[in-house]
């Protein structure tokens, strides 16, 4: 009886464990196997993949497989053989490579070399394969692209994170002394050179403010008692000695004639600044030290 | 440009100029050195400010100031500040005419036109308030009857910087109303031994049928060489020196920035602002020129501002003095330095 037979039919997905032969043998009802002998099994499986099947008696000697030509249609294997009375129970384990019905015994002779008899009389299983390919074509796609597989495992996670994390530390590290080093560099008064820059170039021009000609004269007075090195002189005694000194002396009393004296004047102030244009941004520094 | 009158003429201008040269002149022949307390009196006489001068006893402040008021014909009164003083001793006061039956107001040493208040700090504040509401006003009040100051008036106090116990240190707010407040030195090596050669020579004085030694005020001569009428005339003067925008601007710059330095509680008034302009057009003109410059501004900062400058708690416990503040002020006139 076919219901008396345990079928592993593998499946794609689970070929194993479902048709394990520890599993599969049903010992009570091996007796009747023969009477199963003229009644075969048909398997169905995809092309290619395996399927398993145990417990069939067949009568007979003891079966084996064909040496396979080339282009065998069906891969059969023997997975376990044992006798069973007069006849051998066998498990199957069977890949069709190419799609229809194929029959097991096409692929059996007898172990003696005895005639192996009618093969639809054997009762030999028989497998179904089906073509999961379209008609016609004869191989799969090429394979889609999928995500990658994850690199290595939670040691390897913890890693890659610490050294991500000590990438942005450092990073944000970086970014705060950039960042500071530009607050600094914005926040640095600018040099009496950089002020006076500007100031004697538009005075030049002619287009100097109210206010941009006293910062001018306060930064001439500056420069020049940085320069002569009175700093530590007493305020009111800086502006007199500044006055009779012979290099700042003509520039002082020449802006107190364009800047303070009433009415018109004939102090050119593009020559009386000329000397002034492109200091250096640390003139000054190096002319306090040369003092 | 803050020329409210007509520009000062070559010949005003020297007329002017031929004035300020005799008094310091005839200053000079009794007072040795002090040139500077000189000028200062000369620009709280022509601006009409008032002079407080803080130095120790001995400095010929008193002299100074006498030898001034002769020289240009001007009424003199010293008062000696005490504990004591009532306001009416400085003011005057309403008495009782006993044949007439009737008060009688009896005018009091401030009715002058230099007056010496020395020690000022001795006196309780309600006399120090008494004179500085004459200083600000130019008037008092006797009884119910309102006087006007003789003009010019000018104070000229004094106030010793050591013996601080039982004084009254003027506020900050009366000290505004001084102009200049002007801290004596001591007379250089040279100074020195010209006083001692003049006091030397000085001789004595005979009187009825005894001597008494002379000093310095009994060689003064009464002849003044500058006359009332000299005195408008350069203190008009004063007022035609030309100043530019460009000063202002310093001054509003040096102004602003004292009451932003780290180390000032309270930063100078606008009230300093005026007296630095009125005190450097006074010296520009003493100094021959008809416009000032920001000399004229270093020169005086220190008589103009300090004493209107209150330096924090913080400062003065890390011995900044106010000397320190204002040289930093100065020497950041270029922008560079002294920001808060």
């Amino acid at each position: 009886m076919l219901a008396s037979l345990v079928l592993a039919c593998a499946q794609a997905s689970q070929p194993a464990e479902a048709a394990h032969p520890a599993e599969a043998v049903n010992p009570a009802r091996a007796a009747n196997a023969t009477q199963a002998a003229s009644r075969s099994v048909q398997l169905e499986a995809p092309v290619g993949l395996s399927a398993r099947i145990g417990d069939v008696v067949l009568e007979g000697s003891e079966l084996e497989v064909a040496p396979l030509a080339s282009d065998a249609p069906l891969v059969v294997r023997i997975t376990r053989c044992a006798p069973h009375g007069d006849a051998f129970r066998y498990d199957f384990e069977l890949v069709a490579l190419e799609p229809g019905l194929h029959d097991v015994a096409s692929v059996l002779r007898r172990k003696d070399n005895g005639p192996l008899g009618d093969p639809a009389a054997l009762g030999a299983p028989k497998l179904l394969a089906v073509a999961t390919l379209a008609e016609g074509r004869l191989t799969p796609n090429s394979p889609e692209p999928r995500e990658s597989p994850r690199l290595g495992g939670y040691t390897t996670t913890l890693w890659l994170g610490g050294a991500a994390w000590l990438v942005g530390l450092a990073l944000l590290l970086a970014l705060g002394r950039r960042k500071r080093a530009a607050e600094a560099a914005a926040a640095r008064p600018a040099t009496l050179a950089e002020k006076l820059e500007p100031l004697v170039r538009r005075a030049a021009a002619g287009e100097l403010g109210r206010e941009e000609r006293a910062a001018l004269e306060r930064g001439l007075v500056e420069y020049w008692s940085r320069r002569l090195g009175l700093d530590a002189e007493r305020p009111e005694a800086v502006l007199p000695k500044l006055r009779a000194h012979p290099d700042s002396g003509p520039l002082l009393r020449g802006l107190e004639v364009w800047l303070h004296a009433p009415g018109p004047h004939a102090i050119d102030v593009g020559a009386l600044l000329a000397p002034y244009r492109e200091l250096a941004a640390d003139a000054l520094e190096l002319g306090t030290r040369a003092h | 440009m803050l020329e409210t009158q007509a520009p000062l003429s070559a010949a005003d201008f020297e007329k002017t100029e031929a004035f300020i040269h005799a008094v310091r002149a005839r200053v000079g022949t009794v007072v040795v050195g002090q040139d500077v307390v000189v000028e200062r009196l000369l620009i709280a006489l022509f601006t009409g400010g008032h002079l407080l001068l803080q130095g120790v006893p001995g400095l010929a402040k008193t002299l100074l100031v006498s030898v001034l008021s002769k020289s240009i014909d001007l009424e003199f009164a010293r008062v000696q500040f005490t504990i004591d003083l009532l306001p009416s001793d400085i003011i005057g006061a309403e008495v009782l005419d006993q044949r007439s039956n009737e008060f009688r107001v009896r005018k009091g040493p401030i009715f002058t036109n230099l007056l010496l208040a020395d020690e000022i700090n001795r006196a309780a504040p309600k006399v120090q308030s008494a004179l500085l509401e004459a200083m600000q006003e130019r008037k008092v009040t006797i009884g119910t009857t309102t006087f006007r100051l003789p003009a010019p008036f000018l104070v000229i106090a004094t106030q010793n910087p050591i013996e601080q116990a039982g004084t009254f240190e003027l506020p900050e707010a009366q000290l505004d109303r001084f102009m200049l407040v002007h801290r004596l030195d001591y007379p250089g090596r040279d100074e020195e031994r010209e006083i001692l050669a003049r006091n030397a020579a000085l001789g004595i004085q005979r009187m009825d049928k005894g001597a008494v030694v002379k000093t310095e005020f009994d060689v003064l001569a009464d002849e003044p060489v500058g006359s009332s009428a000299e005195l408008v005339g350069a203190m008009e003067a004063v007022h035609r020196v030309h100043v530019s925008e460009t000063f202002v601007e310093h001054v509003v710059d040096l102004v602003t920035r004292s009451r932003h330095h780290r180390s000032v509680a309270l930063g100078c008034s606008p009230r300093a602002g005026i007296s630095l302009i009125k005190a450097s057009r006074a010296r520009a003109l003493m100094h021959g020129r008809p416009y000032v410059i920001p000399e004229d501004l270093f020169a005086l900062a220190e008589d103009v501002m300090l004493h209107r400058m209150r330096l924090r708690y913080e400062a003065i416990a890390d011995g900044v003095t106010g000397r320190d503040v204002l040289a930093e002020l100065l020497r950041g006139f270029g922008g560079v330095e002294a920001e808060s």
